[in-house]
């Protein structure tokens, strides 16, 4: 066999030992983390991560309420954007498995 | 009979200091209740594995089998989650799953402290996981880890918006993975504290509490072990982020 052949078909042997160390399962039903608490909680954690943010950018700049308010905001998003993000890796690791 | 002032349902995550030690810096560092069942918890799952990992026949017994079980649980979570590359991480989840775990199940027996009630305690797991895998990151993809924060294809225009939007929820990662496991904790306990004073509270007719309480401690079992899982599952999808950046 020529050197590409050899050395190619090390990589695959190397890939395929890699992979069956692990014991190779299917993956289990429950539910990964979008239970009602936890996309509540997501809200929450955004808004008030940005208010904490906020609060201290404001008390560094003096610029009273302004950041405070944006950064507020921009937290919420963050919340949504987190909550959304969560509910899409469950449904897509559902269609993942039907395949 | 003697008048006790009735036991508040927050009395059960009082720190009572036991051991004395002097200070370190200005902090105090005396060993707590909350540090022996810290140390229970990690002397219980160097027993578990311990046992487990003497016989090493072909054919498990039952302590063989269920450290086998444990390992192969854990392995199969990050696999799933974090991918191959997340391989030489299993060690350090499987430590902080059974480090969680085994203390959510102590909090469940009579009489003891549930370590993982505190949010001092989660925020530090969580605080180092957080700074663990953003350096991780970094030291994997170098500054190109940043392009975390804007995903491909995004309109160029939105940038700065996206930008903070991202770095925030970001940021909210450590906040969201401490206090969920904290306020689980927490809830399931003084609930059980609340419904434990109604069945003195009714007299004859606390069976009823008392039933409704023997259904909660089911649930508050089941919560422990689900709240450990959930925070070992988050745990192997923010190393994946940093691994492989999606």
């Amino acid at each position: 066999m020529s050197d590409e052949k050899l050395s190619s078909l090390e990589d695959k042997i190397r890939k395929a030992r890699d992979e069956s160390t692990l014991i190779d399962k299917p993956k289990n039903d429950e539910n990964k983390g979008l239970n009602p608490y936890s996309a509540g909680l997501e809200l929450v954690a955004g808004t008030g991560v940005g208010g904490f943010i906020g609060y201290y950018l404001d008390n560094l700049l003096a610029t009273k309420p302004l950041f405070f308010i944006v950064c507020l905001l921009l937290g919420s998003a963050a919340g949504i954007l987190n909550t959304v993000r969560q509910a899409l890796r469950d449904t897509k690791e559902e269609s993942k498995k039907q395949d | 009979m003697s008048a006790e002032a009735a036991h508040s349902p927050m009395h059960q995550f009082e720190i009572q200091t036991l051991i004395p030690l002097p200070q370190l810096m200005g902090y105090d560092i005396s060993f707590t209740n909350s540090s022996l069942f810290m140390v229970i918890a990690v002397g219980l799952c160097m027993l578990i594995f311990t046992l487990g990992s003497r016989q090493r026949s072909m054919v498990p017994g039952r302590m063989q089998s269920l450290a086998e079980m444990l390992y192969e649980f854990i392995a199969t979570t990050v696999k799933d989650n974090a991918g191959l590359e997340g391989k030489k991480y299993v060690p350090f989840i499987f430590s902080v799953f059974m480090f969680v775990v085994l203390c959510n199940l102590l909090g469940m027996v009579p009489f003891s402290f549930t370590v993982t009630s505190h949010i001092i305690v989660t925020f530090a797991m969580a605080a180092c996981i957080f700074i663990g895998v953003t350096l991780i990151g970094f030291a994997r993809h170098g500054l190109h880890f940043l392009h975390l924060f804007l995903p491909e294809g995004s309109p160029m225009w939105l940038a700065p918006f996206i930008i903070v939007i991202e770095l925030f929820s970001y940021l909210s990662r450590p906040v969201s993975l401490s206090i969920r496991l904290a306020a689980n904790m927490m809830a399931g306990h003084i609930l059980l504290k609340v419904l434990a004073g109604f069945v003195v509270a009714m007299g004859v007719f606390g069976f009823v509490p008392f039933s409704l309480l023997t259904l909660l401690i089911g649930f508050e079992l089941f919560v422990a072990l689900l709240q450990a899982y959930i925070f070992t599952v988050l745990t192997c999808v923010y190393l994946n982020d940093a691994l492989n950046m999606h």
